[in-house]
């Protein structure tokens, strides 16, 4: 049995380029994703900038053509999936977290590990050489349907489509090896005494997320073949002449929608932990949330048509994925009364983190409410297409990609980097960025109500959805946008200048349960030092009872 | 030391081979008997992938979960599959018909004698019901 | 490198590389079975390609599947040999094993070449696309288990990790049983 390595990398190249270190790597994905953010939202703003003032120089981009418009679109929608939310949420956040909660070294797999940063990395390098080829980046949307993503005489970039859909096959090839990663780890390594009812929620939806993420994206990978050939060589799998473009649909689809509860999964995973933190109380509910999300799961792979109700599928079928997508809601709002309930009564503690909790839960739930209008066929047929549908899914996404980021850095911050974060800074941010994030949307939701179809690049083409007051809406909500971005800034400053100022943090600083906080902050090589923990009881034992002098109870003492 | 272990795996290879030859043979004698090139071909290969992974793969001494998880992804494609089925199998329903047309490109056949007179022409009126 | 902790600890029971193989044949399962669901539907959409399907060489394709089963049961000798610690054994069959794929490109090498030589390639039409494909991706796979077994055949014979001699062999198994299914579905069927 060979030796454990207790010395750690020792030089720059090994310690930071090429770690092994699962902190490390974690490090290295929330970067990465955070500096994508910063690519989508640039993108966001030019768009919107477009639409706001149309044909006006966008300042800091220039004009924005018709085909610019398309492209900034399709990447703006694919980099905050694919390049921040999924990134940040399972990669980072998985790395970092798993091994340090359940109480062991490092993940089973490190160089695997690696590899997976490396091929994201390379798919980013993709993404990025799709904007500067001949004819520019891909402009199909994010969906890509074909016949307009197969032909280079419809979508006009003949190298930006087929390096769009490479990349994102280089950024799914990276999640599947990280997935085994996780998923691996935490079935085997767990600290001894852990049992299943003992993992802390926020690693349960890492690893469903991997899961679902793992069946669900192989039709799609299948298609991607299918498609980049169709792309590259001519073949016709999806062309009208000889195969089917509908099929596309269903493969991108049948991933797509298991997909966003791969994202949102681990959201309400970090969301659970830090209110059972910041309300000195027990989850309510562990089993129930744990088997509700096994039915979430599940279930997800039922209602993927709803996506597809006005493209020409069999009525029967949309009915079918009418009533299981209503369905699916029940889980859902499960989860989000459990976390209400577990609020209920406890001693609340309003720090940063806390605040972005409940964001996510007020937003979240505004979110799926306007869900059930899409996912009625028949009120579906108007709504399709419009800007209703797409303030709905930011008003998920939003709460998941960044309410939900905001939350676990603010919360994890202090185990990072050993430091504390500013509390006024953040609240600043917090208001800015949620009172802003509001202002953008709802007007989205009058705007699709009256009619304004999505990814139309002038309204002035189209003078029934030109009105002086649709028009204002649509200014107020860049303008809000641009207020959103702004209040990143305090952001951006408290979390660069905390790690090198901030106050120093002791390893526990809020008082938590989890093994994670046994840790020093940061935590060193080899997390524990040589004696890794036990585990002796459940992840939320606040204000126990049996326990006088405490109202925690952390996970590794044995009395 | 190829004892006892060794000789079942022997005997399960000459049973795949038995099975293998049976899979093979008889859709080539019979190639008009749908149900038996089916049974044959399809059948056997179902038998002979579930005798790979219990005996080779060593699965049936193996914890079920594993035999849980790789029936639960076959499930979920078969499920695909059955989804599916309306939409893409089918050139035509109740009230309405496809109107792809498939146009068998010209001279890409080779030596095929069925050279370019293979139009799937489907209707290109709308029906109305 | 050392393995870290995490990677001896067994909680499941099943040992740590073991239970990623198997995930990774779960993934595998849907990818294969992703692309073998679109070509069954276009299958039964399109009743015209029982005569493209019977242009493939059945004869190649039954030998491909001898090829590969009888490497299936070396690699699984090679299994049992290396759990009785019989390094040299273990090397012997995997490199026969690697030899049994060689066998099967070969053999699908010259068959590419002879759709190639009457004119038909992967654009001729979606029948060909879905063969090529298929068939190109479970060779690629092929290579790809070719390139491990060669790798740790020489950790086995210098007495290291021996237990990945049972993981590449599952994996071996796996693309022996792709194959099982490609072989009715591109070749037997008409």
């Amino acid at each position: 049995m060979s030796d454990h390595d207790h010395h750690g990398p020792t030089n720059f190249w090994s310690k930071y380029v090429f770690p092994l270190d699962h902190k490390v790597i974690a490090m290295q994905y929330l970067f990465t994703g955070m500096f994508m953010a910063l690519v989508g939202g640039f993108m966001a703003y030019a768009f919107r900038m477009q639409l706001a003032f149309p044909g006006e120089a966008v300042p800091g981009f220039g004009t924005v053509s018709p085909q610019n418009y398309n492209s900034l679109i399709t990447n703006h929608g694919s980099i905050m999936i694919f390049w921040v939310a999924m990134p940040v949420l399972i990669a980072a956040l998985g790395n970092f977290l798993i091994p340090l909660m359940i109480g062991c070294d490092d993940m089973v797999f490190p160089r695997l590990n690696r590899l997976s940063y490396q091929v994201f990395l390379l798919s980013i390098v993709v993404l990025f050489a799709s904007f500067f080829v001949q004819g520019g980046g891909f402009g199909g949307a994010w969906t890509s349907y074909p016949p307009l993503s197969n032909n280079a005489d419809y979508n006009l970039t003949p190298l930006g489509a087929p390096l769009w859909l490479l990349a994102i096959a280089l950024e799914i090839v990276a999640f599947l090896l990280g997935g085994i990663n996780f998923i691996t780890t935490v079935m085997n390594s767990r600290a001894p005494g852990m049992k299943m009812y003992d993992i802390p929620m926020v690693i349960w939806m890492i690893v469903i997320a991997c899961i679902l993420f793992m069946a669900s994206v192989g039709p799609l990978i299948a298609g991607s073949i299918m498609l980049l050939f169709d792309q590259t060589i001519g073949t016709k799998f999806f062309t009208v002449e000889g195969g089917d473009p509908l099929l596309w649909q269903h493969l991108f689809w049948f991933f797509g929608h298991p997909e966003v509860y791969v994202v949102v999964l681990p959201a309400m995973g970090v969301v659970i932990e830090i209110i059972c933190t910041f309300s000195r109380k027990k989850l309510f509910g562990y089993k129930g949330i744990l088997y509700t999300t096994f039915a979430t799961g599940i279930l997800s792979f039922f209602v993927w048509a709803h996506h597809q109700f006005v493209s020409g599928i069999d009525p029967r079928m949309a009915n079918i994925f009418s009533v299981t997508t209503l369905l699916i809601s029940i889980p859902i709002g499960e989860m989000m009364f459990a976390m209400i309930a577990t609020l209920y009564g406890g001693a609340i503690q309003l720090k940063t983190p806390m605040l972005w909790a409940l964001a996510f839960i007020a937003e979240f739930l505004l979110g799926g409410v306007t869900g059930i209008y899409l996912g009625a066929s028949g009120t579906d047929i108007y709504f399709h297409d419009t800007y209703f549908v797409l303030a709905h899914f930011h008003y998920t996404f939003f709460p998941i990609a960044i309410i939900g980021t905001f939350a676990a850095v603010y919360y994890w911050f202090p185990k990072m980097f050993g430091r504390m974060m500013d509390e006024t800074l953040g609240k600043i941010h917090f208001w800015g960025t949620i009172i802003s994030f509001n202002c953008i949307f709802i007007p989205l939701f009058f705007l699709g109500m009256a009619g304004q179809h999505r990814r139309i690049y002038d309204y002035r083409n189209f003078p029934d959805l030109n009105t002086p007051e649709m028009q204002d809406w649509r200014i107020f909500a860049t303008i809000s946008l641009i207020c959103l971005l702004v209040f990143q800034l305090p952001f951006l400053y408290n979390f660069f200048i905390s790690m090198f100022r901030g106050e120093k943090a002791p390893a526990n600083p809020w008082n938590s349960n989890t093994l994670e906080w046994l840790a020093p902050s940061p935590p060193p090589h080899g997390n524990f030092g040589p004696n890794l923990p036990d585990c002796y009881r459940g992840p939320y034992e606040y204000s126990h009872p049996d326990r006088k002098d405490s109202d925690y109870w952390p996970q590794n003492e044995p009395n | 030391m190829s004892g006892h272990s060794t000789q079942k795996y022997f005997k399960v290879y000459f049973a795949l081979v038995i099975l293998f030859l049976i899979s093979y043979i008889v859709p080539e004698m019979m190639p008009d008997n749908k149900v038996m090139v089916l049974l044959s071909a399809f059948g056997i290969a179902i038998v002979k992938a579930l005798m790979v992974c219990a005996y080779f793969m060593h699965l049936n001494t193996e914890r079920k979960f594993v035999w849980y998880l790789l029936i639960s992804c076959l499930t979920m494609m078969y499920l695909f599959y059955i989804a599916l089925v309306p939409d893409i199998m089918r050139k035509e329903g109740h009230n309405w018909k496809s109107h792809i047309e498939v146009v068998m490109p010209e001279n890409h056949h080779g030596h095929d004698d069925h050279h370019g007179d293979k139009h799937e022409n489907t209707e290109h009126h709308e029906e109305k019901n | 490198m050392d393995s870290p902790i995490a990677t001896s600890r067994t909680r499941t029971g099943i040992s740590t590389g073991l239970l990623a193989v198997y995930w990774l044949m779960a993934s595998e399962i849907v990818i294969f079975g992703g692309l073998l669901v679109c070509y069954l539907l276009f299958r039964q959409r399109n009743p015209e390609w029982a005569e493209f399907a019977a242009l493939t060489n059945v004869h190649l394709g039954a030998l491909n599947t001898f090829v590969l089963l009888t490497s299936s049961l070396c690699v699984v000798l090679a299994h049992h040999a290396a759990e009785n610690k019989q390094t040299d054994k273990a090397f012997k069959l995997l490199w026969v094993t690697i030899f049994g794929g060689l066998i099967f490109l070969c053999v699908k090498s010259y068959e590419y070449y002879s759709k190639f030589s009457h004119g038909i390639d992967i654009t001729t039409n979606p029948f060909w696309g879905f063969y090529f494909i298929a068939t190109g991706i479970h060779g690629l796979h092929v290579i790809a288990g070719m390139v491990c077994m060669a790798v740790v055949s020489f950790q086995a014979k210098a007495g290291q990790h021996l237990n990945r001699v049972e993981l590449v062999g599952i994996y071996w198994h796996f693309v022996d049983i792709v194959w099982i299914f490609l072989f009715p579905l591109l070749y037997i069927a008409k």
